[in-house]
């Protein structure tokens, strides 16, 4: 996992740093927009990062700018947003704003933790790489997907759509997003149509530690199944 | 230049537009009146000169086309007697001197034709003089030409009387500018005494400023200043009182994190430390929770909320937005959250940012006391217009059903969770928009709260 950490904040900076040096990642910390700036630039040919973590207070400016630059040149490196704006408008303006994801300090370091890694499976996924949740491979380049070493016969958008879910897995995909997501990749399918290959999916994923749980009115999720289900 | 706004200055204004019309009808008048007072003088002395010419001409006989001129010497004496100015005359046939002077020219420049004859100016004798001519024609004679010259002395100092007169009414002028200016000055200071006392006050203080000298038109500013500050004293003692709440709040859980910090610093071994330490966390995030709130209920005041603006809203996106925003919550908790609500949009007058806070505390309070595998529903109904959100957890006793709603209450079956503001924070919220909020058992086994929006917010999207 390779990390741009974008923090002013010299303890959370520092905590962040060691706890993810610890787990073996790389990570770049940047204490201003304009090292973050210099940062990207030298990494600008190629993929460097995976995963983008920034504050919204920083000296030099206000990092929804920043991240409203950057999408410009560049929409394939997920961000996750980490600001002590609190009230419930900024999130959402925070998420409609181009974040990836967004957390509210003081947070959780295990739940930021996973919604990295979220963020680099949905980060691969995009790019078509090789995804693994749970027994599940998804393998982007080939169309393909295994559980275990068994292949699941799979249609087109049914593919998509496992890998859209294990992008965001464990946490919900709006069904918004999935129809959207669909349509760029030029799948486009109704809002119903949606629905049923949702549920063709959840079948076929049957026995593989994986269920698609579905969240009336907002979307679905994919979770490993380890905890009893609940209808 | 266009897009600079122009400075206002009072005084300079005043002065400008005073002094201006003022300069300009004065000097149009005194040059008006000179010259007038100028062309009537002229016209007078032209008439004297004429009457001279016209006594000298009736004196003219004619005999077989020939002129002679019978002009006694005493008469000479008396045409030709003038204390300032010379005079001079001729009269002439055809060229040929009959009397007087030689010479006088026959025109000249500022030529005025009058009834009997014509006056002009011309040099004669080394000097400027006034002409008056007068011509004879007679049947069977050539024409007789009399002429009467004069220097213009009087003439002269008649107009520099004149020009005494233009300077009196210059002083004139000066005077009255310097009168406008002293007005102007009186009348603009009361604002430079009301200025330079308020600027004297001490800038922290916000008593109201004493309005005793002001001027009528004045009072309404000193009135609006007033109660601004008044307004800003009330909102700064809520502040203060919220302030002190907040802080006797936050101390507690302190206190609670200070206790097991020490207890995990003593700890005999590691293993019990960790137990302690993750206690702690638990505690962190409670207190950050009830920091969010405290803000929360700190923004609801309605004067910090002053600006914000009414207008129509999707309640349905919104509870879409709001509600996803939870969905990881739920998730990772095991509880199924749902979104019921019809496919077109329900419209509201509101403050989106305000109702999204209310949801979001209601939503935030349903998942938090359900158990996993439990449910939570969001309702959007459009006639009445009511968002309600309910659950399957424990539910809320008939007898708390009031006091749930007031700051730091919580209920008996929130067991050491909440912070006790959430409901305070919904019924604030759902006050300022004139809904009202109600708790009712839930069809799903729980608490069911819904916000019910009045007819004044409501606006009922009638099936387009």
């Amino acid at each position: 996992m390779r990390l741009m950490l974008i923090e002013d904040d010299a303890v959370i900076a520092r905590e962040l740093l060691l706890r993810w040096r610890a787990r073996g990642w790389t990570v770049e910390p940047c204490s201003s927009l304009a090292t973050a700036d210099r940062v990207w630039a030298r990494g600008a040919t190629g993929h460097l990062f995976d995963v983008i973590v920034l504050d919204l207070g920083l000296p030099d400016g206000d990092g929804m700018e920043w991240l409203a630059r950057l999408h410009r040149r560049n929409r394939a490196t997920p961000v996750i947003v980490l600001t002590a704006r609190d009230r419930v408008a900024d999130r959402i303006l925070g998420l409609n704003g181009g974040a990836d994801d967004y957390l509210v300090k003081p947070f959780d370091p295990d739940e930021l933790d996973a919604r990295v890694e979220a963020l680099q499976r949905r980060g691969q996924m995009t790019r078509g790489e090789l995804l693994h949740y749970g027994r599940i491979r998804w393998l982007g380049d080939e169309g393909r997907a295994y559980v275990d070493d068994v292949a699941l016969e799979l249609m087109p958008r049914e593919f998509e759509v496992l890998g859209l879910l294990i992008g965001r897995a464990p946490r919900l995909l709006p069904k918004r997003a999935l129809i959207d997501a669909l349509a760029e990749r030029n799948l486009e399918v109704g809002d119903s149509a949606a629905e049923v290959y949702v549920s063709r999916l959840r079948r076929k994923l049957t026995g593989s530690g994986a269920t698609i749980r579905t969240l009336r009115g907002f979307g679905y999720a994919l979770e490993l199944s380890a905890l009893p289900e609940h209808p | 230049m266009p897009g600079v706004r122009r400075v206002q200055w009072l005084k300079r204004d005043l002065l400008l537009r005073l002094m201006l019309p003022l300069l300009v009808i004065v000097a149009a008048t005194a040059t008006l009146g000179a010259y007038t007072a100028q062309r009537l003088t002229d016209r007078v002395f032209d008439r004297w000169l004429l009457d001279a010419a016209r006594s000298v001409a009736s004196l003219v006989r004619f005999e077989q086309g020939q002129a002679t001129l019978d002009l006694p010497p005493i008469a000479q004496t008396i045409l030709l007697f003038d204390d300032n100015d010379r005079t001079y005359f001729s009269v002439t046939q055809g060229g040929r001197l009959l009397a007087g002077r030689k010479g006088i020219p026959r025109s000249g420049a500022g030529e005025v034709t009058y009834l009997r004859g014509l006056a002009y100016e011309a040099q004669f004798d080394k000097q400027l003089v006034r002409i008056a001519r007068i011509d004879l024609d007679e049947v069977g004679a050539e024409p007789v030409t009399v002429m009467v010259a004069e220097t213009q002395v009087k003439r002269e100092r008649s107009a520099q009387e004149l020009a005494v007169v233009v300077w009196l009414l210059v002083a004139l002028v000066l005077a009255a500018a310097l009168a406008i200016v002293l007005a102007v000055r009186r009348t603009v200071r009361p604002l430079e005494t009301i200025a330079s006392r308020w600027n004297e006050r001490s800038h922290a203080s916000l008593e109201p400023i004493g309005d005793e000298d002001v001027p009528r038109e004045l009072l309404p500013f000193t009135t609006a200043l007033n109660d601004l500050l008044a307004r800003i004293r009330q909102m700064l003692a809520r502040e203060r009182q919220f302030a002190a709440t907040a802080a006797h709040q936050l101390r507690t859980p302190l206190a609670g994190l200070q206790l097991g910090l020490a207890r995990a610093a003593t700890a005999p071994d590691i293993e019990e430390a960790r137990v302690v330490i993750g206690e702690l966390s638990h505690s962190t995030r409670r207190t950050a929770r009830l920091v969010q709130q405290l803000l929360a209920l700190g923004r609801l005041d309605p004067e910090a909320i002053g600006d914000l603006e009414f207008r129509k809203h999707d309640l349905v996106t919104l509870a879409q937005d709001v509600g996803a925003a939870h969905a990881d919550q739920a998730l990772a908790k095991g509880v199924d959250l749902e979104l019921l609500a019809a496919s077109r949009p329900v419209l509201a007058k509101m403050i989106p940012d305000l109702i999204a806070e209310a949801l979001s505390n209601l939503i935030d309070n349903a998942i938090r006391y359900t158990p996993a595998g439990g449910s939570v529903v969001i309702e959007v109904l459009a006639d009445p217009v009511v968002v309600r959100v309910s659950d399957s957890g424990p539910g809320i006793d008939d007898d708390e059903r009031e006091s749930v709603f007031e700051r730091f209450v919580r209920g008996r079956s929130a067991a050491g969770e909440g912070s006790g503001l959430g409901l305070a924070i919904v019924r604030d919220i759902a006050t300022l928009h004139h809904a009202t909020v109600s708790l009712a058992d839930s069809p799903w086994g729980g608490t069911s709260v819904a916000l019910v929006f009045s007819t004044f917010a409501a606006i009922v999207e009638s099936g387009q």
